[in-house]
């Protein structure tokens, strides 16, 4: 593994201090990995010249100055910033959830960070909503670096609280934003209210928004791996439950399957990206997932 | 709860059984807390599976205890209502048998014998037994089986009884001994008097020839090593259908499958009777039982162990591992001449090996002075030269009649059926009747009387037979002779064959076999002729039939070659009566019938005949555990028995019915030696003669290759007979912890209800993630 590759681990990135460190790391070893430049484009000014670096793509090469100087430099465009993008993450106590390592509210700030940083280095605007079962905080869409590190500090200060109301907070979203952009939720989506949450989703996608789902989950959400004697007490909610969990397991694997997959198959109907985030997995599904949205948006 | 198990204390294991139960409360109370997010899924799926998860924790909480109960009961080893008297007598009765053949005196490096181990194995079963309720009887298997302490709740005695119980020289009686205790388990009373559990402990070095039988039960007279005797089975079918059980208590060496052993298991005499002043032959077989090729020397002795008068070294007598059957057995002789009459023996030893019991064969036989024969005409001739013995006793003693007295083996005394009548056959070894159709019955009582006690007679036909009504099946030579097959003679004589005329076809003699002391000499192609040649014109017909002792040893054919091939009709018949001999010769002694006496072969046909009824039959030769009945004609009152170098003891002899001899039966002797009997007083007593009988062992006993557990339990089954070893297991058993295999079903539950356990908690869920990830 590259060494800058090393930090989209979650494990690793947990022993280091500082979002915004965090996401320039996860950000350049995304890069790395793909070995090719995320900031090209087609509508774009020149912006300068800079040395070649192995990874970037050749045909980007000036072979007008290596003709002259015998030296490759990269002929960088700036792009056009037309795209907003507001980043949406759900700071509900369930989101606190850890089984092992790095909570999903943890990972969740990662990935917001590392969009924040990537959606910066493309000059779009990028704009943070945090939200339990109501607003805590709104930074509307800016491009600039002040703007980044508010974002990077708005996150790291956070603390997960109240529970999950990702209906109420898709209808604010849907009315707060006017202009068409990028959506980009990081949640875990549990909400009791399933066929509300759908419409939520619905109703940004009308607004004719680009909505990007991240379903945030922890590894042993999805696969249940208790032993022994288990008292589950909720984090949302007072309720709590005694049971083997062996036992349950099965039950609880049919009902959780079946609620990711109405999630999933209900974006897809509707047009919109939807990307499972597994806690214990490194953080270049999310990047990727991004990415895959942006271009996408750029084609329509 | 003592008689349904046979450990009730580890019953308390039971309490194990609430383990489950208290880890199920435990495990409500001790369990791990987990926050978790996902809460609304997991209720739901909780209150989707509530019901199910409750009938499947039950299920597997039952099985769970159930298997620890299972396990508990099996610990304590469950009884069968039939071994632990549900509700009955949990008495025992057991049956100590003990082998004390002498094959259990084999010692091995440590010096100790299968025999000592036995007694000390016995006592500890008697030690075990409750002496309340508890009985026992004492048996033993030695030469021949037999009660020493009949069933008794008096266990003591059978205990002291233990200790007075010897080693005995003769083979193991097994069959015997199967038959006392299945008499004694058949008793009608049995159940009632002896209630309960009932067991046959059987203490012996398992040896196969102990289930094989001996040479003289095995019906082929063969021994095989390979398959035990049929009866065996049989015999302990019903003693398990009797509801007793029977144990093999091994005694023996078990790491030596087959010890080394040589024995010297055959001594006879060959040749002609035993005559004093000639050469005799005697044949001993030396046989070698062990896997190793050995050498030793072989002594012979003539009426006294002191010292040898021959010796002998035998080389490399194969074992069975190196050689073939034949090869590991070598047979010798030994020539011996007596100058005077009377009982003298010969003793062969083996020098020396390891079990020397079987080293010594001896053989006791009788010495005559001259071979004497009455010989009866039946011709009622005047001149001499007319009886129908005249060329018998010629051929038999050519000086019959003057004084010659040595010059021939025979001295024949011829005499008239009116002379015959006063005649006192005790002092005869062989009577000829010659053409003899009537006699009074007392006088044939005397002669079966004189047959069946070991004489011999020779019967010629003859004219005499031709007389209207004494031939055919209601004939009155037949009511004499034949007595509807309980007379002297094997079958009816039908009618006289053939002609008077000499110019008529005659018929020839034909040899049947030459496997016969009387006919072995003919065997020689040289000398046959003579006697096969010779042309006899009449015989009687008899009727032919097989009757067990009979055989016919020469035929009678046509000797017109057009007729060879009809049929034959017997010609001389040897057949056993009693103790003694008949031959039967179906044509006359003199000139009437035939041209035999006429001609040289008459006389080594006479005398091989005469030789071969009055040879010793080896009758004072008994093997050990064989009882002794000796006769006496005369007025003996009283005998002195010497029992090998014990002190003499005097014995009454009892008078015989219908006949005007004595008798006197000497109880089993248990171990090889040689008896004398000397008669005090009356005529016997006066001649001084001490009759002398040689008891040796059976040598299948010598065979000591075991018939190890799997060998028992391939051919008899472990349903039958179980085999059990001497020490530990012995302990076990006497105590009742492994009389009862149930623990072993109740095993088998167990594993089967962990089985259905894991396959349940498998199905429900209840395995543990570790497995779950591994599937």
């Amino acid at each position: 593994m590259d060494d800058s590759q090393k930090y989209l681990d979650p494990k690793t990135l947990n022993k280091i201090a500082g979002l915004e460190l965090k996401a320039r790391l996860i950000v350049e070893g995304f890069v790395a990995g793909q070995h090719r430049s995320p900031y090209k484009g087609s509508s774009v000014e020149f912006r300068e010249h800079r040395e070649y670096v192995p990874g970037d793509d050749v045909r980007f090469l000036d072979w007008k100055v290596y003709g002259k100087s015998d030296r490759f430099y990269i002929k960088e465009y700036e792009e056009e910033t037309n795209l907003k993008a507001y980043i949406v993450v759900d700071t509900s106590k369930s989101m606190a959830f850890a089984s092992d390592g790095m909570s999903k509210l943890e990972y969740a700030k990662c990935v917001a960070a590392s969009l924040t940083h990537l959606i910066g280095q493309q000059q779009d605007a990028a704009a943070l909503v945090l939200w339990d079962n109501e607003l805590k905080k709104f930074l509307p869409p800016k491009n600039n670096p002040v703007h980044l590190r508010d974002i990077y500090r708005s996150l790291d200060e956070i603390e997960p609280a109240g529970t999950t109301d990702v209906v109420r907070l898709f209808h604010d979203v849907a009315e707060r934003v006017r202009q068409r952009s990028m959506i980009i939720f990081i949640s875990d989506l549990f909400d009791d209210d399933q066929r509300g949450l759908m419409k939520g989703l619905m109703h940004l996608r009308h607004k004719g928004h680009d909505v990007v789902v991240f379903q945030t989950l922890d590894h042993a959400e999805i696969t249940f791996p208790f032993d022994g004697m288990t008292r589950f007490e909720g984090l949302e909610v007072e309720s709590h439950l005694l049971a083997d969990p062996r036992a349950l397991r099965e039950a609880y694997l049919e009902e959780f399957q079946s609620f990711t997959t109405e999630i999933e198959s209900g974006c897809a109907a509707s047009g919109m990206d939807y990307v499972l985030l597994d806690t214990s997995k490194p953080l270049d599904v999310a990047l990727a997932g991004y990415l895959a949205a942006r271009s996408g948006s750029r084609r329509n | 709860m003592q008689g349904l198990f046979g450990a009730p204390s580890m019953l308390w294991w039971g309490a194990a059984a609430s383990i489950p139960v208290a880890i199920h409360l435990l495990s409500r109370r001790k369990f791990r807390k987990v926050p978790w997010a996902a809460m609304h899924f997991l209720e739901r799926a909780f209150k989707r599976t509530r019901k199910r998860l409750q009938l499947e924790n039950i299920l597997l909480m039952l099985l769970r205890i159930a298997i620890l109960l299972l396990f508990a009961c099996a610990l304590a080893d469950p009884r069968t209502s039939a071994a632990a008297g549900l509700g009955g007598d949990s008495s025992r009765t057991v049956f100590l048998v003990i082998d004390n053949s002498f094959s259990m005196d084999y010692r091995d490096e440590s010096n100790e014998a299968p025999f000592d181990r036995a007694q000390e194995a016995s006592h500890r079963l008697m030690a075990s037994l409750d002496q309340q309720r508890d009985a026992a009887a004492l048996l033993s298997l030695g030469g021949k089986a037999r009660i020493h302490v009949p069933l008794t709740r008096e266990l003591q005695t059978v205990t002291d009884s233990l200790d007075q119980i010897q080693l005995t020289h003769g083979a193991t009686d097994t069959i015997g001994g199967l038959g006392i205790l299945t008499g004694l388990l058949q008793e009608p009373e049995l159940d009632k008097n002896f209630p309960g559990r009932r067991t046959i402990y059987i203490f012996t070095d398992m040896q196969r020839s102990a289930l094989v039988g001996t040479s003289e039960n095995n019906s082929e007279g063969n021994l095989s090593l390979d398959l035990p005797d049929p009866r065996v089975e049989d015999m302990l079918r019903q003693i398990t259908d009797a509801k007793t059980d029977v144990y093999f208590v091994d005694v023996g060496d078990e790491k030596n499958e087959r010890v080394s052993n040589v024995a010297v298991t055959g001594l006879s005499h060959v040749g002609k009777s035993l005559v004093k002043g000639r050469p005799t032959d005697f044949e001993c077989t030396i046989k070698n039982f062990g896997d190793e090729s050995v050498s030793g020397e072989i002594q012979f002795f003539v009426d006294s162990e002191q010292a040898f008068v021959q010796r002998e070294v035998v080389t490399e007598l194969k074992g069975r591992a190196t050689g073939t059957q034949d090869s590991s057995e070598r047979t010798l002789r030994f020539r011996a001449e007596f100058k005077d009459a009377g009982w003298h023996y010969v003793a062969i030893r083996y020098v020396d090996d390891a079990l020397g019991v079987d080293n010594t064969r001896r053989f006791a036989f009788e010495v005559r002075d001259r071979i004497r024969v009455l010989a009866v005409d039946g011709n009622g001739a005047r001149k001499p030269e007319d009886s129908a013995v005249f060329f018998l006793a010629r051929a038999l003693d050519p000086w019959v009649g003057r004084r010659s007295e040595g010059a021939s083996s025979f001295d024949v005394k011829e005499v008239s059926l009116l002379e015959f009548r006063a005649e006192n056959l005790e002092g005869y070894d062989l009577v000829v009747l010659s053409n003899v159709s009537q006699l009074s019955p007392s006088r044939v009582e005397a002669l079966e009387s004189f047959v069946s006690l070991g004489g011999s007679l020779l019967f010629f036909a003859g004219r005499s037979f031709e007389v209207p009504g004494r031939l055919g099946p209601s004939g009155s030579a037949n009511a004499l002779f034949f007595k509807s097959g309980k007379g002297l003679l094997p079958f009816r004589m039908l009618k006289a064959k053939g002609s008077d005329d000499l110019t008529a076809d005659p018929f020839n003699l034909q040899f049947e076999t030459f496997d016969h002391p009387a006919m072995a000499y003919f065997e020689d192609p040289r000398i046959r002729p003579g006697v096969t040649k010779v042309p006899t014109y009449k015989f009687v017909t008899t009727e032919i039939t097989k009757k067990e002792g009979s055989r016919i040893l020469a035929s009678f054919r046509s000797a017109n070659q057009k007729n060879r091939d009809s049929v034959s009709w017997p010609a001389i018949v040897d057949h056993a009566f009693g103790e003694g001999r008949v031959i039967f010769f179906s044509s006359s002694s003199d000139r009437s019938w035939n041209l035999y006496g006429a001609t040289p072969a008459f006389v080594p046909l006479m005398k091989e005949i005469c030789y071969a009824l009055t040879r010793s039959q080896g009758r004072d030769n008994i093997k050990v555990g064989e009882r002794i009945l000796i006769r006496f004609s005369g007025n003996v009152e009283n005998v002195q028995v010497s029992i090998g170098d014990d002190t003499p003891i005097n014995r009454k002899t009892v008078g015989e019915k219908g006949s005007d001899s004595v008798s006197v039966t000497l109880n089993r002797i248990n171990r090889s030696c040689l008896v004398r009997i000397k008669p005090l007083g009356g005529s016997a007593g006066a001649s001084g003669t001490t009759r002398l009988v040689a008891v040796n062992v059976d040598p299948s006993e010598s065979d000591l290759t075991r018939g190890g557990r799997g060998w028992i339990t391939a051919h008899l089954g472990t349903e039958l007979i179980k085999t059990i070893k001497a020490g530990q297991e012995l302990n076990m058993e006497a105590s009742g912890k492994s009389e009862s295999r149930i623990w072993r079903a109740f095993l088998y539950c167990v594993l089967a209800f962990l089985l259905l356990e894991t396959l349940f908690a498998r199905q429900f869920g209840r395995e543990s993630r570790t497995e779950t990830q591994a599937a």
